[in-house]
């Protein structure tokens, strides 16, 4: 085998070597890159669904509150009309009394 | 004359290679001396290694032809084609810088600049698929829940 020859087997096999190595490394940053965003990625979701969760259980407090104030609403409305009733009543037992005097 | 430079920076960096691997390994098989000699007339030039060299280039562009489908097989090939490239040039420079009374000649020139397209024209395809390559594995690990 001539010295050409040998040089040229060196150099490939130097290449080649440089080559799949380099690629290796590369492969190597693109996946840790991928790991990164997928992380990422999941933190945030972990993030939505405890949003989600938070949100439904607030919606579900407020339907309960707003029972509350609906029955609320109506026992007021019946305290109204039995005050107005009460008054009225008071008024006619105090002209009652007027007369009466 | 910008938009041109801007025209052959877009080539290299986003159009595809296959057309041209396809054509180059079509007209490599049918170029290849293998198919159109034999070794004893290699032999009778004094350059029996020749026959050798284009016996793998066949090879090689066989199968390059045959596995165009599987990128990270392709490129092995394609790798392979350019490894030989480096092979023959590096061997062709060696020969040239020993030999003690060479004389300048403009072919020569000639032959190493085509060369040197070669060159980067197969590390521009190895590359690209390369690249295309080491993308499908890494977002086939990334999708794969055990993985």
């Amino acid at each position: 085998m001539d010295n050409a020859t040998i040089a040229a087997i060196v150099t490939c096999l130097i290449t080649g070597l440089l080559s799949a190595g380099g690629w290796k490394f590369y492969e190597a940053v693109l996946k840790q890159k991928a790991e990164e965003r997928k992380e990422e990625k999941s933190e945030r979701l972990a993030y939505r669904d405890d949003l989600i969760k938070r949100v439904e259980k607030l919606e579900d407090d407020k339907g309960i509150c707003m029972d509350a104030l609906g029955e609320l609403k109506t026992e007021f409305a019946a305290m109204k009309v039995k005050v107005q009733f009460i008054e009225k009543e008071n008024e006619i037992l105090k002209l009652k009394l007027q007369n009466r005097i | 004359m910008r938009n041109l430079l801007s025209k052959y920076k877009d080539i290299l960096v986003y159009y595809d290679h296959q057309p041209l691997l396809l054509f180059w390994a079509v007209a490599d098989v049918f170029n290849n001396q293998v198919l159109w000699t034999d070794l004893s007339y290699w032999t009778e030039m004094g350059q029996p290694d020749t026959y050798w060299l284009y016996m793998v280039y066949l090879v090689i562009s066989l199968g390059i032809l045959s596995t165009l489908n599987k990128v990270e097989k392709c490129a092995m090939f394609v790798f392979w084609y350019l490894l030989m490239h480096i092979f023959s040039t590096i061997r062709f420079c060696v020969s040239l810088y020993l030999e003690p009374d060479l004389e300048f000649e403009m072919v020569i020139v000639k032959n190493l600049t085509v060369t040197f397209v070669y060159f980067v024209l197969w590390t521009w395809i190895y590359s690209k698929m390369k690249m295309e390559a080491v993308l499908k594995k890494v977002n086939a690990s990334k999708e794969d829940p055990n993985g």
